[in-house]
């Protein structure tokens, strides 16, 4: 009887820890009226959630002495054990959204609407960003300040490599075999579809798809592992182990020019895709005021420019072009000028995966996700 | 009977003994209770109600990167009958058999010889076993990296050798890093309850063996393997658990063909959301391996005992 007691109460200490965990996701518009109010921020220490970097405590200690408060940052590897974090309720206040989990993280309810309307900033924010429907929930609301964005080269040991690709599906060819790395996503599908020359990746119809499984399989086969992150393929390609980075980021050969190697990086001819980051506010945060008021400050263009140069990426904010340093230079940034609309949007920054509903004959989410698993698999 | 007994009386022990018994129970009782409780908290808390949790979770529904309280056995069905993740289940426990039957023996040879050939030099042995141990189990696996890698200390020896002329790709981001790494992780996990279980086997059984004429190979076989086969047991539980559980290992050393069933919990608890078939993959795993072990075990003590 006792022990049938005992088990009764973990069960129910374990329902209630399972509702407790299970994060329903606030949707309140963080700060609905008035402006922006940076006094919220005395004396509060800003949990910050992401990117190294990203949370812009090297560039705003003005704003932090102004108001007495502090950044505390804890920086992921990579973004599933972020969304974990918030959805198992850990408190944070801000954090990193990345565009390719935007709609994961909008959708799991795992970041607050913005009240952009406060955001002093945001008419500045290039369209091409602030317009983008990848940080849009259903009604148009906005759950992302852009803060960076950049390009989506490949990245290369020169040492290793004397005549780069000039497309993913060269790489697919046997002199290539177990002499590049890549991370275990189906985003890769997107890659090659777009080598494909399908405009409309990553909605792809069936035949489409299954000619980019083929070529998937292909190049998970020939390649020589699966990389973590940033910094586990820059040291893959550092070692030697590896040629090049099938998927990676400029940012990379600086890491490596600090270990002693030169690095490179490189594009695919027919690569069309970027990438773009954006500050948030979790569900879990308790200084939700004051994380409005520190975006905020963080897109003025001073701020903005410094954080940029910083993180080795385009600014977020056209008036702050100007300001930014030397390595800022790298980007072009007619691709963020233009008003987007639906198809622009799609070629500039991609989503890399189909969302969970498509129209009938197009392949989802669920699908994509099937073929990967069947990938990996070896099947 | 003493004089003092006769002069006083029976003493009080045994006028009130139930009382005192009764009254000594409960404070061992009490005592014991204080005793477990902390341990009892902390299994109840870290491993019993995170697994409650996980068991609701497998039930939910999963719908657009979220989960609802809605029940269901979908997940079950997707982890019991899809072919991919049948797959990732064969390949982990290929390994996993492989890993923990080479720890064994090389555990026991290894605590045989501590034991019966190097008797005195078993107790500084058997320190830098321990000693082993210390090291971060990443750190390990980043030494691992470095090891075999392209342009590492194994490729190079055997380049400067001649015995090679070209560097071994296989050596890493292969199922055989993925061995050898676990392999360093394990063996001194292995030694542990074997060398526990060979040091209580009496010598005289062995010296008893020895005066009726037993070989080294027969003392071994029907004395110290039967002593030690609790030992054995714990060794082979220990590795094949550890290993089913892996998913840092086939990440960090295994090629983009040798991830584990762990690496598909991760991609479905992270990438896709969907915790719900993480969570029922994840409890399938753990069933697999409670029977699986079972059936061992089973077999091994039918075996013994015949």
């Amino acid at each position: 009887m006792r022990r049938w007691q005992l088990l009764g109460i973990t069960c129910a200490a374990a329902l209630l820890a399972t509702a407790c965990t299970g994060n329903n996701g606030t949707t309140t518009v963080v700060g609905a009226s008035g402006s922006v109010n940076p006094a919220s921020c005395k004396g509060v220490t800003l949990r910050f959630l992401g990117l190294a970097g990203e949370d812009g405590k090297a560039v705003t200690k003005a704003f932090q002495a102004k108001y007495h408060m502090k950044i505390s940052e804890t920086n992921v590897a990579d973004w599933p054990t972020a969304i974990s974090a918030i959805k198992v309720g850990q408190p944070y206040d801000l954090m990193t959204v990345p565009m390719w989990y935007a709609q994961r993280m909008i959708a799991a309810g795992v970041v607050r609407p913005l009240a952009t309307s406060k955001l002093t900033e945001w008419k500045n924010i290039f369209p091409g960003l602030a317009k983008n429907s990848l940080i849009l929930g259903k009604s148009g609301t906005v759950y992302g300040a852009p803060i960076a964005w950049g390009d989506g080269p490949f990245v290369y040991n020169p040492k290793l490599v004397s005549s780069p690709p000039t497309s993913l599906l060269e790489l697919l060819k046997p002199q290539w075999r177990k002499k590049y790395v890549m991370f275990n996503s189906n985003a890769v599908f997107d890659m090659l579809a777009l080598e494909d020359g399908y405009k409309n990746a990553p909605l792809l119809t069936k035949a489409q798809f299954a000619v980019v499984t083929k070529q998937a399989t292909t190049l998970v086969k020939n390649a020589q592992a699966f990389t973590t992150s940033y910094q586990d393929g820059t040291d893959r390609l550092v070692s030697g182990d590896a040629a090049i980075d099938i998927s990676g980021w400029e940012a990379m050969v600086n890491f490596a020019a600090a270990k002693g190697t030169t690095l490179k990086y490189g594009f695919y001819k027919a690569d069309l895709s970027g990438w773009f980051d954006n500050l948030g506010i979790p569900t879990t945060a308790t200084h939700a005021d004051c994380a409005l008021a520190y975006i905020n400050y963080i897109l003025q263009p001073k701020t903005e420019a410094a954080l940029a140069t910083s993180l080795v990426s385009g600014t977020s904010n056209s008036q702050a072009v100007s300001l930014v340093g030397k390595s800022d230079q790298i980007y072009n940034y007619s691709t963020v000028e233009h008003i987007v609309t639906s198809q622009q949007d799609l070629l500039q920054f991609p989503n890399p995966t189909p969302p969970n509903t498509t129209p009938s004959g197009i392949m989802n989410f669920q699908d994509w996700n099937n073929a990967w698993q069947n990938i990996t698999a070896g099947r | 009977m003493t004089l003092a007994a006769d002069v006083l009386g029976p003493p009080a022990e045994d006028i009130l003994p139930p009382l005192r018994h009764r009254a000594k129970a409960r404070r061992e009782h009490v005592s014991t209770a204080m005793l477990l409780a902390p341990p009892a908290i902390y299994f109840t808390l870290l491993f019993v109600v995170p697994l409650v949790v996980l068991l609701v979770y497998s039930f939910y529904t999963y719908q657009n990167f979220n989960f609802t309280a809605k029940l269901t056995l979908a997940n079950y069905t997707e982890a019991l009958t899809s072919p991919a993740l049948r797959d990732f289940y064969f390949r982990t426990l290929k390994i996993a058999f492989a890993v923990s039957i080479i720890v064994v023996a090389v555990s026991y040879a290894f605590s045989h010889i501590l034991m019966y050939v190097l008797p005195r030099a078993k107790r500084i042995l058997y320190f830098l076993v321990l000693v082993s141990l210390f090291g971060g189990y990443l750190v390990r696996i980043y030494a691992w990296r470095t090891m075999l890698g392209r342009d590492g200390v194994v490729n190079s020896f055997l380049i400067s050798t001649h015995v090679i002329r070209s560097p071994l790709s296989f050596l890493l981001n292969s199922n055989f890093a993925i061995v050898i790494a676990l392999l360093n992780f394990l063996i001194p996990l292995g030694v542990l309850p074997i060398f526990s279980a060979m040091q209580n086997i009496s010598p005289r059984l062995l010296e008893a063996a020895e005066d009726l004429g037993a070989s080294r190979i027969r003392t071994v076989r029907t004395i110290v393997l039967p002593l030690t086969i609790r030992g054995i047991r714990a060794a082979f539980a220990f590795c094949f658990i550890a290993t089913m559980a892996e998913w840092v290992t086939p990440q960090l050393l295994g090629g983009p063909l040798d991830q584990f069933v762990g690496n598909q919990i991760l991609y479905e608890f992270g990438e896709t959301l969907n915790w719900p078939l993480g969570a029922a993959i994840a409890l399938t795993l753990i069933a697999s391996v409670v029977v699986i072990l079972g059936v061992l075990f089973g077999l091994l003590r039918l075996v013994t005992r015949s």
